[in-house]
C-alpha cells in the first residue's frame, strides 16, 4: 500500500493561540478597570474611558478576541487531526487570522470613541459588521473545504459542534446586524422596540450558546479524551447532547426578556425551553467528567486535566444556574441585578477561561516540541483562578440578591423601604471591592500562564504535526445520494406525524382524538419498522448522515432556523400593524439627537428602560412599560442591568436644571452615586445639518416622519435646543453661549442639551400633535 | 377548529409557526434518541477512538 505524509498547518494554530493569550490579557485588564470604576467612580478618568464606553470593550474583547481566537486555534488543530487532512488553504487560513485581528483592533479603537450600535454584544458598527461576516465566510469555506478533502469518512462529534457553530453564528450575526447606515460610523437597526429586543436577545443568548458553548464543547470532546488518554465516556450520549443543545438553545433567548413588554407566549416559550436545556447541558457535563473515569488520579499531577475537569464542572454549574434564572419568579428577583453578572462570569471565567488555559497548557508544548516550562506555575495558576472565580461569583450572588430584595422591599403600608436608588448601591459596594480582588487574582493567573507559555515556546522550536496515511486511488463512492438522506425514512415519518398532529388542532371532539391516535400509531409503526430493519445490510440513516458533511449541515441549518424564525416572525408581522394604531409619536429631531448621545455614551450599560409589572417597580419608576412606549426605538434601549435606576418614565420627573447639574456632577444631586460625570457633554457640539439624514434613515426603517418634518429638522432642532438652553440660563443662571470657544458653561448645540431633551421625553407622549410641530409653533410665537 | 386552538390563535395567526416548530423539534429529537439507542456498542466505540488515533505523536517530553 502506498502511503503519503500529511503535514498539518499548525502555524495558524500557533498564531491564534498567541492572539488569544494577548487579547485575554487586554480584555481582562479592561474588566478590572470597569470593576474599579463601579466601586470607585473617580476611576472614570478621561471621558472616552468611562464605564459606558469600556464595558462594551470588555465584553467584546473577552468574547470575540479571547474566546474567539482560542476557539479558532482549537477548531483548526483538532479538525485537521480528526479528518486526517491539512487545512484546505494556507491563504484562507492567513486571511482568517489577520482579518480577525484587524476586526479586533477596529473594535478596540471604535468602542472607546463611542462608535456603537447600542445593542449588547453586537455594539460594533456596520463597516465592522460587514468585515465580520466576510471573515466568518472565509473561516467557513476553509473549514468545509477541509472536510471535503478528509480521509476519515466518519465525522467525529466535535466536528458536528463546529458545523453548528459556523452556521448558527453566521445566521445570528447577519440577522441581528440588519441596519440602515446613516454615515460611515453610524447606523440604525431596522427592527423597532419589541422586535429589536427579541432579535437582539435571540442573538445575544445564542452568541453565548454558539460562540461560547458549542465550539468549546467540540474542543472538550477532542482535548479531554486526548489529555486523559481514553475515549469519551459515551459516544451515544454525545450525539443526544448535540441534537438536544442545537434544538433547545435557539428558543431560549426570550428568558432575557421575562416580565418585559414582550408578549407572554414568547416569554413562556423562552422559560420552558431554558428549563429543558438543563438536560442536554448536564448530559454533556457528565459525559465530560465521566471520561475521566479511572483517570482521576492523573488530576493530582497534570495541570491540563485539572483545568479541563474544573472547566467542565463550571459548565455544569452555570448551565444549572441559567435555567434556574429563567424561571419567571426567580427572574423577577434576579433580572437587572449583579446576580446575572455572577452567572455570566461563572460561565466566562469558569468554563471558557479554564478550558482555554487547559487547552493552551496541552497545546503549546506540542506546538513547539518542548516540555511545559513550569508545572508548578500552571498548578498555582489553577488554584488562584479557581479561588478568584469563587470569590467573584459569591460576591455577585450576595450583591445581586441584596439588590433584588432591597428594590422590592415595601413597608406594611405599601411604601418603598429604600426609595433612594443610591442606598441599594451603597449596600453592595463592599461586594464590588471583593469582585475587584477576585478579578485581580484571576488576572494574575492569566499573566502567569502567558509567561509560562512563552518560556515553553522559547525552550523549543515550532513543529507542525505529521501523519502517515494510505494514498486513496479510487474516488470516494457516494453510497447514498443526498435526496435519499434529506427525504429519508426518519424525516418523512416525522413530517407525517407533524401533519397528523397539526390536523388534530383543526378539529373538535372525536375527529381530533382519532387524528391523535393515528399520529401516535404512525410514530410507533415507523419506529417498529426501523427496529425490524436494524440487522439489514443497509447502512442506517443517521450513520450515513454522520459521514455526509453537506447534508448534515443542511439539517443543522433547519434545526436552528426553525426556532429563530418561529419566534421572530410573529413579532415582525405584528409591529407594522401596531404602528398604525399607536398613540405614540416619533421623537423630535433634537430628541433623536439626544437619543444618539444616550447610545453613544453607553448609558444602557447601567440604565434600563423597561418597567416590569410589579407594584414595587411602578412605585419606584412609574407606570408599567408597554410595547407602545418603544415602538419607534431603533435600536431598543430596554437594557439588561440597573447599576442606576430605570429611565423608562424619567421624562418630566425632574426639571432640566436637575439633569444638567446631575450630569455635571452626579454626586452634587445624588450623594454616594457611582455615575461617571459628563461635564464634557456641555461643550461637545452637534451639527444639526446632519439631523435630516438621521430622520430620513428613520423613515426608511418605518418611523412615520412627515416630509416637512424632515425638511425642517435642522431649524426645529436648533429652536428646541435654544429653548432648553435659555431655560437653563433663566432658571439656574447657567452661562450659555453658541460656540465652545466662547468660554461659557453650556453650548446651545451641545450633546448635553440634546440628551436633556431626550431624557425629558422618556415615557411621555405629547398629546394631540407631534412635538416637532408643537416646537415650531412655539418658536413662531 | 377546536375551541382550544381557536382561543390560542386568536392572539395571532402567526402563532402557528412556533407550534409547527415545536412539534418538528420534538419529533426529530425523538428520532435521534431512538436511533442512538439502537446504535451498536462496537460502532460507537470505534467512533469514540477517532481522536486517540489521529497522529504520529511528536516527541515532546
Amino acid at each position: 500500500m502506498k502511503t503519503q505524509r500529511i503535514v498539518y498547518n499548525d502555524r495558524v494554530v500557533r498564531q491564534f493561540v498567541w492572539a488569544s493569550v494577548l487579547f485575554g490579557i487586554v480584555g481582562m485588564l479592561v474588566g478590572i478597570i470597569i470593576a474599579l470604576q463601579l466601586a470607585f467612580w473617580p476611576a472614570n478618568l478621561p471621558p472616552f474611558l468611562s464605564f459606558g464606553r469600556l464595558r462594551p470593550l470588555h465584553t467584546n474583547a473577552v468574547i470575540f478576541a479571547f474566546v474567539g481566537n482560542m476557539l479558532f486555534a482549537g477548531v483548526y488543530y483538532s479538525t485537521q487531526r480528526l479528518v486526517r487532512a491539512r487545512l484546505a488553504s494556507d491563504i484562507l487560513s492567513a486571511i482568517h487570522f489577520w482579518g480577525w485581528q484587524l476586526i479586533i483592533v477596529s473594535a478596540a479603537l471604535s468602542l472607546p470613541l463611542g462608535i456603537t450600535t447600542g445593542k449588547e454584544y453586537a455594539e460594533l458598527e456596520w463597516p465592522i459588521d460587514i468585515s465580520i461576516a466576510v471573515i466568518w465566510v472565509v473561516f467557513a469555506v476553509n473549514f468545509f473545504w477541509t472536510l471535503a478533502k478528509r480521509r476519515e469518512k466518519h465525522l467525529y462529534v466535535a466536528i458536528w459542534f463546529y458545523i453548528a457553530t459556523i452556521i448558527t453564528v453566521a445566521v445570528l450575526h447577519i440577522v441581528n446586524s440588519f441596519e440602515i447606515p446613516v454615515g460611515a460610523f453610524k447606523s440604525y437597526s431596522i427592527f423597532a422596540g419589541v422586535q429589536d429586543a427579541l432579535v437582539q436577545w435571540w442573538y445575544g443568548h445564542n452568541a453565548v450558546a454558539f460562540f461560547l458553548t458549542t465550539p468549546i464543547l467540540g474542543i472538550m470532546y477532542y482535548f479531554l479524551p486526548k489529555a486523559a488518554e481514553r475515549p469519551v465516556f459515551s459516544y451515544r450520549l454525545s450525539i443526544v447532547h448535540f441534537w438536544g443543545l442545537v434544538f433547545l438553545y435557539i428558543w431560549a433567548g426570550p428568558h432575557h426578556l421575562l416580565y418585559t413588554a414582550l408578549p407572554d407566549w414568547a416569554q413562556t416559550l423562552g422559560m420552558v425551553f431554558s428549563l429543558m436545556l438543563w438536560a442536554p447541558s448536564w448530559g454533556g457535563m457528565l459525559n465530560g467528567l465521566l471520561t475521566l473515569r479511572g483517570a482521576w488520579d492523573k488530576l493530582r499531577a497534570d495541570p491540563v486535566l485539572k483545568f479541563l475537569a474544573a472547566g467542565v464542572t463550571f459548565y455544569g454549574m452555570s448551565t444549572f444556574e441559567g435555567p434556574l434564572l429563567s424561571i419567571k419568579s426567580v427572574s423577577g428577583l434576579a433580572h437587572y441585578t449583579d446576580w446575572i453578572i455572577g452567572h455570566v462570569h461563572s460561565g466566562g471565567l469558569g468554563w471558557n477561561g479554564l478550558m482555554a488555559a487547559g487547552m493552551f497548557y496541552w497545546l503549546v508544548p506540542r506546538l513547539y516540541g518542548a516540555k511545559l516550562h513550569s508545572r508548578a506555575a500552571a498548578n498555582f495558576h489553577f488554584w488562584i483562578a479557581t479561588v478568584g472565580i469563587l470569590i467573584y461569583v459569591i460576591a455577585m450572588w450576595v450583591a445581586g440578591i441584596t439588590q433584588g430584595l432591597m428594590w422590592r422591599a415595601v413597608s406594611e403600608t405599601g411604601g418603598l423601604l429604600y426609595p433612594n436608588f443610591v442606598e441599594t448601591y451603597l449596600a453592595i459596594r463592599p461586594m464590588y471591592w471583593a469582585r475587584l480582588v477576585s478579578g485581580l487574582l484571576y488576572f494574575t493567573g492569566i499573566l502567569l500562564m502567558a509567561w509560562n507559555l512563552i518560556k515553553t515556546a522559547k525552550s523549543g522550536a515550532a513543529v507542525d504535526g505529521e501523519l502517515e496515511v494510505a494514498v486513496v486511488t479510487e474516488p470516494r463512492e457516494r453510497d447514498i445520494p443526498w435526496p435519499k438522506l434529506l427525504f429519508g425514512q426518519p424525516v418523512m415519518a416525522s413530517i407525517i406525524v407533524i401533519a397528523l398532529l397539526f390536523a388534530m388542532t383543526l378539529f373538535d371532539g372525536f375527529m381530533s382524538t382519532l387524528l391523535a391516535i393515528l399520529a401516535i400509531m404512525w410514530g410507533v409503526a415507523a419506529i417498529a419498522i426501523g427496529i425490524r430493519d436494524r440487522d439489514d445490510e443497509k447502512v442506517s440513516w443517521h450513520r450515513a448522515l454522520e459521514g455526509r458533511a453537506g447534508v448534515f449541515t443542511v439539517l443543522v441549518v433547519i434545526g436552528v432556523l426553525v426556532g429563530g424564525v418561529a419566534e421572530i416572525i410573529p413579532m415582525v408581522i405584528s409591529v407594522p400593524e401596531s404602528i398604525r394604531t399607536t398613540k405614540n409619536v416619533p421623537y423630535t429631531p433634537l430628541e433623536l439627537e439626544g437619543r444618539d448621545v444616550f447610545v453613544r455614551e453607553g448609558c444602557y450599560t447601567c440604565h434600563s428602560q423597561m418597567i416590569r409589572p410589579f407594584t414595587w417597580e411602578s412605585a419606584r419608576y412609574g407606570e408599567v412599560s408597554t410595547i407602545d412606549d418603544s415602538i419607534f426605538d431603533h435600536p431598543f434601549q430596554w437594557g439588561s442591568r440597573r447599576i442606576g435606576p430605570d429611565l423608562a418614565r424619567v421624562g418630566g420627573k425632574y426639571a432640566d436644571v436637575w439633569h444638567y447639574k446631575h450630569m455635571i456632577d452626579p454626586r452634587e444631586i445624588s450623594p454616594g452615586s457611582n455615575m461617571p460625570p459628563y461635564p464634557h457633554l456641555s461643550k461637545e457640539t452637534i451639527d444639526f445639518a446632519g439631523t435630516v439624514t438621521k430622520l430620513r434613515a428613520m423613515r426608511n426603517v418605518g418611523v412615520p416622519y412627515q416630509a416637512d418634518e424632515i425638511q425642517t429638522a435642522e431649524e426645529t432642532a436648533q429652536a428646541a435646543a435654544a429653548a432648553i438652553a435659555s431655560g437653563l440660563a433663566e432658571n439656574a443662571g447657567v452661562a450659555v453661549c453658541d460656540q465652545p470657544t466662547d468660554g461659557c458653561e453650556l453650548v446651545v448645540n451641545s450633546r448635553m442639551v440634546a440628551l436633556i431633551a431626550y431624557l425629558q421625553r422618556l415615557g411621555r407622549v405629547p398629546q394631540g400633535e407631534s412635538l416637532a410641530t408643537a416646537d415650531t409653533k412655539e418658536v413662531a410665537r | 377548529m377546536s375551541r382550544f386552538a381557536a382561543e390560542f390563535f386568536e392572539q395571532s395567526p402567526a402563532l402557528l409557526y412556533p407550534v409547527i416548530a415545536l412539534v418538528l423539534f420534538f419529533t426529530v429529537f425523538l428520532v435521534v434518541v431512538i436511533r442512538v439507542m439502537r446504535m451498536k456498542a462496537s460502532e460507537a466505540d470505534q467512533y469514540a477512538r477517532i481522536p486517540l488515533e489521529d497522529e504520529l505523536e511528536v516527541p515532546h517530553e
